[in-house]
């Protein structure tokens, strides 16, 4: 079998596990690779990625995450076409406009959002949660000045989050705005539910965008449901990771990794951002306890950062998500809150329990490696496709 | 413009307004300099030299902010600009690339290695065996030949033979690059 992939140019997390899972299993594949202004449109690429695909024979293209351009391309040449996202939203517009095309076997790990898709008919869009290579992790050990550089009692890895949520938000009228702050403030507290779709109605959105040509009557700009349900989700996670973090950095060492430093964090550590492949398994190793909180928008699944932490061998806390509670015992391989409350007691209990955090991240670790491996995760996508048996 | 010069353009065929950056490496390669004033003379555009002692992060920042419809660089001279899992930061740029190498590929070490994405062309200047290249080099998606040029050549009669060569290079690049 021979498997062209298709990646993304700014690079994929997931690639060279993905890689190196595939040398493993005898799969021969190439990789090209693009940087796309627009995803739905790009003559050159078209014309280019058409002609590999009629240099060489392929059983099939496999991408991370959803192009809809090479869905087209493999369309056009009854080439199965592959993907499996660890992104959501996709942040593919129109989407639907593909999705369904017959070559595609689509790949998502968020199962709400999988099911949403196939009810609207899109039955060749599968669930598959994301997968960890631990044994690749299990190799990673930080030296002596690398295990004091990362070692702190609670480490975060991620971003801030700048939502449009406030820009939008200033736009509306009084009663639109109150419905608005209403919607945050109850989706704020409900975890494993995400309401907001179903609250932004389409006549909400009409009045929204009534009110905006109101104030001005030639404006072209119209705010479409996803696009403020995407900044509502951001503004809830901005509030609760900055809350959960300035909370904990008061009591103990609070260590943030991100790309761009946030001045309404106080007293923790900014360390800059951390390498996908080198650093964060160390930082995940070398820190008591590692914070999850996931984009509100993501439903049910499981996030790539919790199968990095775990498959790292980290002491995982974490934001309550249906299918973490499915697969993993809360206080045994994981530890989950449900507020912002519960947040802050459990890190405090468990920075002074060593012998359970130590047991749990073990059980985590064990749990993930053997029920979310590569090998495995990878072997199902290609039997759903069809292309092993 | 002085009217020979524009002469000179009209009858080379000049780059249509496109936005177009020179990345050189005037340190290691002197010729470089020389070289992009005669790429230049055809195909205006900015000249960039990665040797000039600005950090390679801010370097990125800049290239980028000049939303260069191609990029045309020199011995690879824009390699050096890595991310953070040692990839080519140049894939992430939404542009035409043409990398024109004037020496053979053994020279450019693991530079070569590196995955290049669809939108980049390499050409070499000097008779490398471009079968062979395509064979050795799997992450090099394009592979192209160059006439052969004397790039060291500081006669006045070659330089003015390199121009008509990139002049009817650039044509063929801008047709295949979809300029």
């Amino acid at each position: 079998m021979k498997l062209l992939i298709f990646e993304w140019a700014a690079g994929t997390y997931t690639y060279n596990d993905i890689a190196e899972t595939l040398d493993g299993m005898g799969i021969s594949h190439r990789t090209v690779s693009y940087q796309f202004e627009d995803k739905n449109e790009d003559e050159f690429f078209v014309y280019r990625f058409g002609q590999v695909l009629e240099d060489d024979s392929y059983d099939a293209v496999f991408s991370v995450n959803y192009f809809p351009l090479v869905a087209k391309c493999c369309n056009e040449r009854s080439i199965k076409y592959i993907s499996w996202s660890y992104d959501n939203p996709l942040d593919v517009p129109d989407i639907e406009k593909t999705l369904g095309l017959p070559a595609n076997h689509v790949f998502l790990f968020d199962r709400i959002q999988t099911e949403g898709y196939r009810k609207k008919g899109f039955t060749n869009v599968h669930h598959m949660p994301l997968a960890v290579n631990s044994s690749r992790l299990d190799r990673i050990k930080a030296t002596k000045r690398e295990a004091d550089l990362y070692a702190s009692d609670i480490s975060f890895v991620g971003k801030m989050y700048d939502s449009m949520f406030e820009q939008y938000r200033g736009l509306m009228n009084d009663f639109c705005r109150g419905y608005t702050d209403a919607l945050v403030a109850a989706q704020s507290k409900v975890y494993g539910y995400y309401f907001v779709d179903e609250m932004l109605t389409d006549q909400f959105m009409d009045d929204i965008n009534a009110h905006f040509r109101q104030l001005k009557s030639d404006t072209e700009f119209t705010l479409d449901r996803s696009a403020l349900s995407y900044a509502i989700a951001a503004q809830i996670t901005r509030n609760e990771r900055l809350i959960i973090l300035n909370i904990l950095a008061k009591r103990m060492k609070v260590n943030v990794y991100s790309w761009s430093r946030c001045d309404l964090l106080q007293n923790v550590h900014y360390m800059g951002s951390a390498d996908y492949y080198e650093q964060m398994p160390k930082i995940f190793k070398e820190s008591k306890i590692n914070l999850n909180i996931t984009l509100k928008i993501l439903q049910s699944g499981i996030p790539l950062r919790v199968m990095d932490i775990l498959g790292a061998g980290g002491f995982l806390l974490t934001n309550y998500q249906p299918e973490i509670a499915e697969h993993f015992i809360d206080g045994t391989d994981v530890v989950m809150y449900e507020s912002i409350e519960d947040a802050v007691e459990k890190a405090l209990y468990y920075i002074n329990n060593d012998d359970k955090r130590r047991m749990i991240a073990r059980n985590g670790h064990d749990k993930a490696a053997q029920l979310f491996s590569y090998d495995k995760q990878l072997g199902e996508i290609l039997r759903t496709a069809g292309l092993i048996s | 413009m002085k009217w020979k010069h524009f002469i000179f353009f009209h009858k080379m065929g000049y780059n249509d307004g496109m936005n177009v950056v020179y990345l050189i490496n005037s340190k290691e390669y002197k010729y470089h300099l020389r070289m992009s004033e005669d790429f230049a003379t055809v195909v205006p555009g900015k000249v960039v030299d990665m040797s000039d002692g600005k950090p390679f992060g801010d370097r990125y920042y800049e290239i980028e902010e000049m939303h260069p419809d191609a990029i045309i660089t020199f011995d690879l001279a824009g390699h050096v600009l890595r991310t953070g899992n040692d990839t080519l930061s140049l894939n992430n740029i939404y542009a035409r690339f043409a990398h024109i190498l004037f020496h053979r590929s053994d020279r450019y070490g693991s530079d070569l290695k590196f995955r290049q994405n669809l939108s980049m062309f390499t050409y070499f200047v000097n008779g490398e065996d471009i079968g062979s290249c395509r064979e050795r080099l799997p992450e090099v998606p394009n592979i192209r030949e160059f006439a052969p040029i004397d790039y060291k050549s500081e006669n006045n009669s070659e330089r003015e033979r390199i121009r008509e060569v990139v002049s009817v290079w650039w044509k063929e690049f801008s047709k295949e690059a979809m300029l």
